[in-house]
């Protein structure tokens, strides 16, 4: 298994937030952890990326223990954390420059990757600039150029309305087939996780604990509009059902 | 952003200071020429305009060096401020053991102090710079404490993520994010830069505008005081002004409002 966690528990003032959270990551898959506010998604999220330690459970990258460290994987939070005084570029290019690249090699390198984002227009504004799609764009080009194996986002899109949101899911799963991406989704929204991933699983309770896991389609056996078409129909019910939200 | 804004206003708002600051001119020339008060205490506008042109050459050579006592001050104010404060936000401890004299620092009066570094400095540039610099530091130490404290966490642990050291962090995150804040305290040191250096000069110098100040009231000439005053004050606005403008052409992305 590319990346794991088990038996992921989290406390806040003695009451638990989370308990025992199992999820699996392979190689180059789309997996999603959908449920509503307040059962700890976030919470989880942080623990996965290592910027916070569970009082539980171990998180594995290829089977070795980075329980608490950060570093190994790729991330993008909530909010996109652009810096409003550098210009989408110099945000994107970030992680590039940190990891020791000059300003120019690492402006040349991601200059390429920019027409496929859609940020080709926009490299020299400020994030203040441009929409809140592109934004998110630009927060996920900066996450790409971490350039971990595995990349985590917590509800990426959750700012943009539905119809942008849609060519936003489209854009993104030609982006993930093309660069071969393993990432897992944090959401609330049941369309987006069918959309975008081959796994869901469901958070529910609190303390939040998994409560049910579902294979979909998998997203090359799928039809150009699958969010219309019976079997995404299908998933959606099912997923209705373990939420309590059945008929 | 800021041509609608300003477009908005109607020009009549505009105008607006403008035409009372002329109207109490006017005012100002109609109670000395009416001899309601004695010409020697309120000179007229017109003859305060007459003393400054007539000394210009003098006060043009002592405003250079206010000036360039307040520049001294102030640049040693800046690197100062910047030292402090990411000592101070790099060690909780330390924080906390240093603001409140921090504080005291700023709770004692300038003009109180003023005599004791003559006394201590003597006559030259030593004592100006040194009082301009205990005016200046505080409100660009304090503005820079306050933004680094207030620097996203998130953000900090996302640099953390990509392998950023502490110093980077400073240079990519906390220093751009702290400069809005840093700006907003230089207008303000600039403002007391100028005062403290005035107030230094009164107490002992060779040149500069307090100690033109200080002569022209010791001969009563009331005229050459406003005049003093004047410029003493303009020079106070054009260094704000400056600092806004360089603060507009360094951060290019704020938002105009």
């Amino acid at each position: 298994m590319l990346f794991s966690c088990e038996n992921i528990s989290k406390y806040y003032n003695g009451a638990a937030v989370v308990k025992d959270i199992n999820l699996n990551l392979p190689e180059k898959s789309s997996v999603s952890l959908l449920g509503p506010s307040g059962t700890g998604k976030t919470t989880v999220f942080n623990i996965l990326a290592g910027v916070s330690v569970p009082d539980g459970g171990s998180v594995r990258l290829r089977g070795e223990n980075i329980t608490g460290k950060a570093g190994y994987v790729s991330y993008m939070p909530q909010n996109d954390l652009l810096m409003p005084y550098r210009t989408v570029l110099d945000n994107i290019i970030l992680p590039l420059i940190i990891g020791g690249q000059s300003k120019k090699e690492a402006r040349e390198y991601a200059g390429d990757f920019l027409p496929k984002f859609g940020l080709a227009d926009c490299a020299h504004k400020y994030p203040r600039q441009i929409s809140g799609g592109m934004k998110q764009r630009a927060a996920l080009l900066r996450t790409f150029f971490m350039d971990k194996p595995v990349i985590l986002l917590d509800e990426p899109f959750s700012a943009l309305d539905v119809i942008t949101k849609i060519h936003m899911h489209k854009w993104f799963l030609s982006i993930a087939e093309e660069m071969g991406l393993s990432t897992l989704f944090i959401t609330h929204d049941i369309d987006e996780a069918i959309s975008l991933s081959d796994f869901v699983y469901i958070l529910q309770g609190s303390p939040g604990a998994v409560c049910a896991g579902f294979e979909l389609l998998p997203r090359k056996s799928r039809e150009k509009d699958f969010i219309a078409s019976a079997p995404f129909a299908a998933a959606k019910k099912e997923i209705l059902n373990a939420l309590g939200l059945g008929a | 952003m800021k041509k609608n804004a300003q477009s908005i206003i109607p020009d009549k708002q505009r105008l607006a200071p403008g035409l009372l600051i002329a109207a109490l001119i006017a005012l100002w020339q109609l109670v000395s020429v009416s001899g309601l008060v004695p010409a020697f205490m309120l000179p007229s506008p017109l003859a305060v305009v007459k003393a400054l042109r007539a000394d210009i050459s003098l006060l043009g050579r002592d405003l250079l060096v206010t000036l360039s006592e307040a520049i001294i001050g102030l640049v040693l104010a800046i690197v100062a401020a910047f030292i402090i404060a990411i000592i101070m936000d790099s060690n909780a401890l330390l924080n906390r053991a240093v603001f409140p004299l921090l504080l005291f620092t700023q709770t004692v009066p300038a003009i109180a102090i003023a005599p004791l570094l003559v006394l201590w400095m003597g006559y030259g540039i030593a004592p100006k710079v040194a009082l301009i610099f205990l005016t200046c530091f505080f409100p660009v130490t304090v503005g820079l404490i306050g933004a680094f404290a207030q620097t996203d966490k998130e953000a900090v642990q996302l640099l953390r993520s990509m392998g950023a050291s502490q110093w980077q962090i400073y240079a990519y995150l906390k220093l751009p994010g702290a400069m809005p804040a840093f700006f907003a305290g230089l207008r303000i040191a600039a403002s007391y830069s100028i005062v403290g250096a005035v107030i230094a000069e009164w107490l002992g110098g060779n040149a500069g505008l307090g100690v033109y100040m200080t002569r022209v009231r010791k001969s009563y000439s009331f005229d050459k005081m406003f005049a003093v005053i004047l410029l003493t004050a303009a020079l106070s606005l054009a260094l704000i002004k400056l600092v806004v403008f360089i603060q507009k052409k360094s951060l290019p992305w704020q938002e105009e409002d």
